[in-house]
């Protein structure tokens, strides 16, 4: 089976932010929420560099760790979703999560959280694939359509990669191979506890 | 006459060699450390120094230094908004992941465990507390209409505010096997919805009682020598309105309330408070303190209740059996036992002066 993940080259990332609006548009994600973002280091001086980030569907899931409710599953494609129904907004994933993905929309004028929305590798959630219940509450569902996450087809520089992690990181590696450097796995070793 | 001459030169020769090679010797050491001098001169000519490498080659890999940074949380820009936004990884989030899920997963609930254990162990202990009743009928006044409605009001949204704080922190371990995944989701949803307004609610209450019964909870040496000699453990020793065991409880109440106050209430503004490490600190700090509450007040939800019966009275009544004063407060009991009263002689209990 393959197992899902997402890598960022972030020699090849010109901060475009391509990715979070195709993201957003795509999932019609809510006013206020970005399910992806992209962060510029060292930005304007020499050597500046650029990494799209969003949930990186973690092998041991700090957020699922956490949920108070149990409220989130991982997919047989290693894709970390979660149930929107059983979630209360209490944003302890939030606080699990080391990339900060978490979002919520403020529920009430007092500031509480809403329900917790994230990046579904646009793999929709545990509603019927495809159905407007589904879209309506977690977005696309184009995993089981056959398709890829629309922020890494969407990239222009080839930047962003989705896909079985062997197959990414295969392709990775060769392009770092090219560039006469180690291959930099953003944020691999946190979220799957190894690199490729 | 020729051979001694001949001897003569030839002790010459031997001794010029002698010179030379310790002359070549000496020379072949000295002369290479001219270079040092040559080095030395060369160091303070400036058109040699500039002829160096302006800057050493870098130590480490560029690209290493970038991921540092960015595993190391260094911040950087982002055109979205949101706590965090423009970091990419944090090592807190682990650790809080790691705190909740562990000690304070196991430690707490044996703590509270081992706190109704050795409440059941001290009342057999002490046999149950003396039951002294109320044969004579008579009365001493205790506590006024408003201590009694602060007490309750501060009492009910704490034990609510327990049972749903429990709920969400220990719920998916044993609630959701009950109630399954839809049924927990509702209850902590609830729970969730009554433990933020309650603990709105239970924020002034803390307060008033923490400046209302200051004044009765001023430690004493009779307070001492109640607690270094057993009074907790079934002794009747000398005690005033209140013994060392309550003025501890006063104490944790508004330490521990303190905490668990200020804590909570920066947990509920999460659109103000906008830091992920602040969260993860008080929420944990939340949680350890306001259980460790939970297990001391058992002891004085006993000790109130069947560790020493009729205390229930102060609470419910506002006044206490006088035999009941003079086991538990005798020094007390001296102070306002010309305000006894007896209720079946159809008296009521005097006004406070």
């Amino acid at each position: 089976m393959p197992r899902m993940k997402f890598l960022c080259d972030a020699d090849r990332c010109i901060e475009c932010n391509g990715c979070v609006t195709a993201c957003k548009n795509a999932n019609e994600v809510p006013w206020g929420l970005n399910r992806r973002r992209v962060i510029t280091l060292n930005d304007g001086q020499p050597g500046e560099k650029s990494i799209s980030v969003a949930c990186m569907h973690c092998t041991d899931a700090p957020c699922a760790a956490v949920c108070p409710t149990d409220c989130f599953y991982t997919t047989i494609d290693g894709i970390v979703l979660h149930d929107k129904d059983l979630c209360i907004g209490c944003g302890y994933c939030f606080f699990a999560c080391p990339f900060g993905v978490p979002q919520f929309p403020q529920a009430t004028a007092f500031g509480s959280r809403g329900r917790m929305d994230k990046c579904t590798f646009c793999a929709g959630g545990p509603k019927e694939n495809g159905s407007a219940e589904e879209f309506a509450q977690y977005g696309a569902n184009r995993i089981a359509a056959g398709k890829l996450p629309v922020c890494a087809e969407t990239c222009a520089t080839k930047a962003l990669l989705a896909g079985d992690g062997d197959l990414i990181g295969e392709i990775f590696k060769e392009r770092a191979m090219s560039r006469d450097e180690r291959p930099h796995t953003w944020g691999w070793a946190r979220a799957y506890g190894e690199s490729i | 006459m020729q051979s001694k001459a001949k001897h003569k030169s030839a002790r010459r020769r031997l001794r010029l060699i002698g010179w030379m090679t310790a002359f070549v010797v000496v020379a072949a050491m000295v002369i290479p450390l001219t270079g040092y001098v040559y080095v030395a001169m060369a160091q303070t000519d400036d058109s040699v120094a500039q002829s160096e490498p302006a800057q050493a080659a870098p130590t480490t890999n560029p690209s290493s230094d970038l991921w540092r940074q960015a595993r190391q949380a260094q911040e950087g820009v982002t055109a979205v908004r949101g706590p965090g936004a423009n970091v990419f990884m944090i090592d807190s989030a682990e650790t809080f992941r790691q705190v909740r899920m562990g000690p304070v997963s196991t430690y707490l609930p044996i703590f509270l465990g081992f706190m109704v254990l050795a409440m059941v162990g001290l009342h057999f202990y002490t046999g149950g507390g003396a039951k002294p009743g109320n044969p004579s009928g008579k009365r001493v006044p205790a506590w006024t209409l408003f201590d009694r409605i602060l007490h309750w009001y501060v009492a009910v949204l704490f034990l609510i505010l327990a049972i749903t704080g429990l709920s969400l922190l220990f719920g998916r371990a044993v609630l959701i096997p009950i109630l399954g995944p839809e049924g927990f989701a509702a209850w902590a949803r609830a729970s969730k919805f009554v433990h933020d307004w309650g603990g709105v609610l239970f924020v002034p209450g803390v307060l008033v009682m923490a400046v209302a019964w200051l004044h009765h909870n001023k430690p004493s040496m009779v307070d001492v020598r109640w607690l270094l000699f057993g009074g907790a453990f079934g002794k009747h020793l000398p005690a005033g309105r209140y013994n060392g065991g309550q003025k501890i409880w006063f104490l944790v109440n508004v330490l521990a309330g303190i905490v668990v106050c200020v804590t909570g209430v920066l947990l509920l503004l999460p659109n103000i408070f906008e830091n992920r490490e602040l969260f993860q600190v008080s929420l944990i700090i939340h949680a350890v303190v306001a259980i460790l509450w939970l297990g001391v007040s058992f002891a004085h939800i006993y000790m109130a209740t069947i560790g020493a019966p009729g205390s229930v009275d102060i609470t419910t009544k506002g006044h206490v059996s006088s035999e009941w004063a003079q086991l538990h407060r005798p020094l007390w009991y001296e102070e306002i036992k010309d305000q006894e009263f007896d209720p079946k002689a159809g008296a009521s209990p005097p006004r406070k002066a």
